[in-house]
């Protein structure tokens, strides 16, 4: 049944999918297919100026493919499961780890310290978009729930709670309802920002991460592990996603000279400008990004490699910043590395156990 | 519970589009080969004989922010009035100048071409 879908899905390619996004081009409205897309890629009625047709279409096909690729995957690891003990115990094994309160409470700490700090100027930013709320075009999630923008009065009432819930669960404090309300608010947040056009992917770990700990909130102590190695899991396919997008997209040609340089006069900086002179670094650079971030997955399977995958990680990233002036030094993306961080283990080190030992009951 | 949330974590990956709370990473993906692929629009101010690219502090939102935003109302023919809307700015002044302009990378090692589309003034 599953193979007989994926092998009937080119067919509706070339007869469905393919035909209607021709009409879309040319302007037509094609019913059922046009409110599709404005509902999950509303884009696409801008960049239509942007690109040609062949874009689309590729992109199109490309969707297919990667259903396709990532069901046969899925399968596989299905009949796998099925077939092999000694695969899923290992399956089993990989999700049983074992996490303290400790470690938990630390976690917690950092990660909503982080947010709090990422959003203490929330209230600034949100007087200005009542400012442009004639171009308000709100993002899908909020269009489900036909969330408006807010009086300013009812937002300010709501980023003081933001503020109490961040702090409770930073404390761990409350956990169930202060990560409930981090949670929805910190989504509700960043979804009115990107109802005005951009897309900040900056925050995306984190809000990952603080759904993540909602549920985590609600198991015992000893099913917390899961959590966290979902937590591992969701940091590294985000490092795989963006290191495969560069290859499915620009296949090799993102890792030339070429590409990079037309990057770094895109967003200059000081070092980006020195570095566009040299065609060495030019291909080294982006070479050594895309094996960061489609090798940050081998963290999961090989713990020796973890600091250097780390450290790796934090150098991309401030390269991002020096090369590109993207983000900022404080990135929220290796506030996220602290989920791989033993923090028990590591005061212990540095002996220092004893004195958080005597603030909190472990 | 682990797998519903795994699969909605790699379906923006296969759809190619952000399905918020769940992101694509298609940043930068993109490999630079036609000329409206790197186009830039910015808004400058001009005051008196000194003009540069408006900021954060006089239009109330990040630069990014409105650029993306005058990309799309350039699109939608909204030009004019994102302009006027930038206006009402407590930061720009009586006879202010505000231009929308588009920059076109033409050749990514050696032109770059500004065209005007919209020009606000303040009364």
């Amino acid at each position: 049944m599953a193979f007989a879908l994926l092998l009937a899905l080119p067919l509706v390619y070339i007869f469905y999918i393919k035909t209607n996004i021709i009409a879309l081009y040319h302007g037509k409205n094609t019913g059922f297919f046009y409110a599709l897309v404005q509902l999950i890629y509303p884009r696409f009625f801008v960049e239509l100026h942007r690109f040609d047709l062949d874009f689309f279409l590729s992109h199109a096909a490309q969707v297919i493919w990667r259903f396709e690729l990532v069901c046969i995957i899925s399968l596989l690891a299905i009949y796998l499961y099925q077939q092999s003990k000694k695969f899923a115990l290992q399956w089993h094994g990989f999700w049983s780890i074992n996490f303290s309160e400790f470690n938990d409470r630390i976690n917690h700490l950092i990660t909503f310290a982080a947010i709090l700090y990422y959003f203490h100027d929330f209230m600034e930013s949100y007087t200005s978009w009542i400012q442009y709320k004639a171009f308000y075009q709100p993002i899908l999630l909020l269009k489900l729930f036909q969330i408006p923008l807010w009086s300013t009065a009812t937002v300010q009432i709501l980023f003081a709670i933001f503020i109490g819930a961040a702090i409770s669960a930073a404390l761990y404090k409350q956990l169930k309802i202060s990560t409930i309300a981090v949670c929805l608010l910190f989504i509700l947040f960043q979804g009115w920002n990107y109802s005005f056009g951009k897309i900040n992917h900056g925050f995306a770990l984190l809000t990952y991460i603080s759904m993540i700990l909602v549920v985590q909130s609600y198991l015992p102590q000893h099913k917390k592990g899961i959590t966290l190695q979902l937590i591992r899991v969701t940091i590294a396919s985000c490092y795989l996603m963006a290191g495969l997008e560069k290859l499915f997209i620009s296949h090799f040609s993102w890792v030339s000279s070429h590409t990079f340089k037309a990057y770094l006069m895109l967003h200059p900086t000081p070092l980006g400008l020195h570095v566009i002179k040299n065609d060495f670094l030019c291909t080294l650079l982006p070479s050594v990004a895309l094996a960061i971030q489609l090798g940050f997955v081998c963290i999961l399977f090989y713990p020796p490699l973890k600091k250097w995958i780390l450290m790796g990680g934090v150098l991309f990233h401030f390269g991002t910043v020096a090369l590109l002036g993207i983000s900022s030094y404080f990135h929220p993306w290796v506030i996220a590395y602290v989920f791989f961080i033993d923090w028990k283990n590591l005061v212990l080190d540095l002996k220092l156990f004893h004195f958080f030992q005597k603030k909190h009951t472990i | 519970m682990k797998n519903l949330f795994l699969l909605l974590l790699w379906l923006p990956f296969v759809l190619m589009t952000d399905l918020f709370p769940f992101m694509r990473f298609g940043m930068f993906a993109e490999p630079v080969k036609t000329t409206r692929q790197t186009e830039f629009f910015i808004i400058t101010l001009k005051r008196g004989n000194n003009e540069k690219v408006i900021d954060p502090i006089t239009s109330g939102i990040p630069v990014q922010t409105l650029n993306y935003l005058a990309r799309n109302s350039y699109y939608q023919q909204r030009a004019d009035e994102l302009l006027s809307t930038v206006a009402q700015s407590e930061k720009i002044e009586a006879k202010d100048t505000l231009r929308l302009q588009v920059i076109t990378i033409q050749n990514t090692e050696k032109q770059a071409d500004t065209t005007l589309i919209s020009t606000f003034i303040k009364s």
